[in-house]
């Protein structure tokens, strides 16, 4: 159903009426999945709660990824090579879209995420208040690795720098799109530097941000597995030939 | 004539026969055949009179003209190396393209 329909008859305060709504939209749980055997199954397990439309990616794993995923009972699409996180993204959206999704939403297959806080961030896409919804890390004052904060920080700097959109985490794996937004997003390809891919998307057709504090789970587990710092130098050099090349 | 001039000479005759063998056998197209014989030509006259290369730094009002040569050869790298990356970006972009589909199909 149309996500301008609902505008109307919403409030925040009706939360009898969210739930109401809630439960006639096509939500989408997409996971990009990189050998992520180890949680993937708990991840899925999690968002089962709050929508049965999940998908997972499985970006040319080498481990157990798409059978703990199949067995889980959910929809799972295979990269025959690894194509990085956008491209992952990229192909779940598009299968979301294929199915008539009305809402995306993306979660991180690490178990960074807590699918507890889903409602908080459909809330201001169902209410019509938003397009875009960032699970962001940093507005909750939280303890992060400091190396990490920093990162991040510096990300939302050369994001704001190089597409215009400041985010306090452009890097968060947690959104949530509506259809309109998740139409808008063009073929998504890249790998890491997708984080501002979307912004520039956000930007360039003047989407609806809003951004929801989240927390982040940090095992050293997840640490080990997101942007170290030479990928982040690789990111880096990836969003100037992004930012040059177009 | 001085040893590099030899070497050097060499060298680049060697890369146009390899060029032109390219060419022969169709794995490049007639316009980088042409572009890369031409620089290669050039280099190879700009070994052996390095003199020439002072009309132009005349002409542009650098100092002398092997300075000319290694500014615009620093300039051709840097051109062709966007090229590369710009194409590479592409081809990467394809590649995921392809990724995608078979996936979507396959399911």
């Amino acid at each position: 159903m149309d996500c301008e329909k609902i505008q109307g008859n919403f409030s925040y305060n009706g939360l009898t009426n969210y739930s109401a709504e809630l439960s006639i939209m096509r939500i989408y749980a997409i996971i990009p999945a990189y050998n992520e055997e180890r949680n993937i199954g708990k991840v899925i397990e999690g968002i089962k709660k709050y929508t049965n439309n999940i998908i997972v990616v499985d970006d040319g794993s080498n481990d157990g990824t798409s059978k703990i995923a199949r067995k889980e009972g959910v929809k799972v699409y295979r990269h025959i090579i690894n194509r990085g996180l956008g491209g992952a993204l990229g192909t779940g959206i598009k299968a979301a879209l294929s199915e008539n999704a009305d809402i995306i939403l993306t979660i991180d297959a690490d178990g960074q995420h807590d699918p507890e806080e889903i409602p908080n961030l459909l809330k201001p896409i169902v209410s019509g208040d938003a397009d875009v919804v960032i699970g962001s890390r940093f507005l909750k004052n939280q303890r992060m690795p400091i190396f990490r904060k920093t990162g991040n920080y510096f990300f939302n700097f050369i994001t704001f720098l190089f597409f215009g959109i400041w985010s306090t985490d452009s890097q968060s794996g947690m959104r949530v799109f509506n259809k309109k937004a998740a139409e808008s997003l063009r073929t998504l390809t890249s790998g890491m530097e997708v984080s501002s891919e979307i912004m520039t998307d956000i930007k360039t057709n003047e989407l609806r941000l809003k951004e929801v504090p989240i927390r982040a789970i940090y095992t050293s587990y997840s640490l080990s597995k997101g942007q170290g710092f030479w990928v982040g130098l690789k990111t880096l050099a990836k969003l100037f030939i992004l930012k040059i090349t177009k | 004539m001085t040893l590099i001039q030899i070497i050097g000479a060499g060298f680049v005759i060697l890369i146009i026969i390899k060029t032109a063998s390219d060419f022969k056998k169709k794995k490049l197209n007639l316009p980088a055949f042409l572009f890369w014989t031409f620089i290669w030509t050039v280099i190879l006259v700009v070994a052996f009179l390095p003199q020439v290369t002072n009309f132009f730094a005349n002409l542009l009002g650098v100092g002398r003209g092997i300075d000319v040569a290694i500014y615009f050869s620093i300039l051709i790298i840097f051109f062709i190396l966007f090229q590369i990356i710009s194409r590479l970006e592409t081809m990467k972009r394809e590649i995921t393209e392809i990724v995608r589909h078979i996936s979507l199909k396959e399911k």
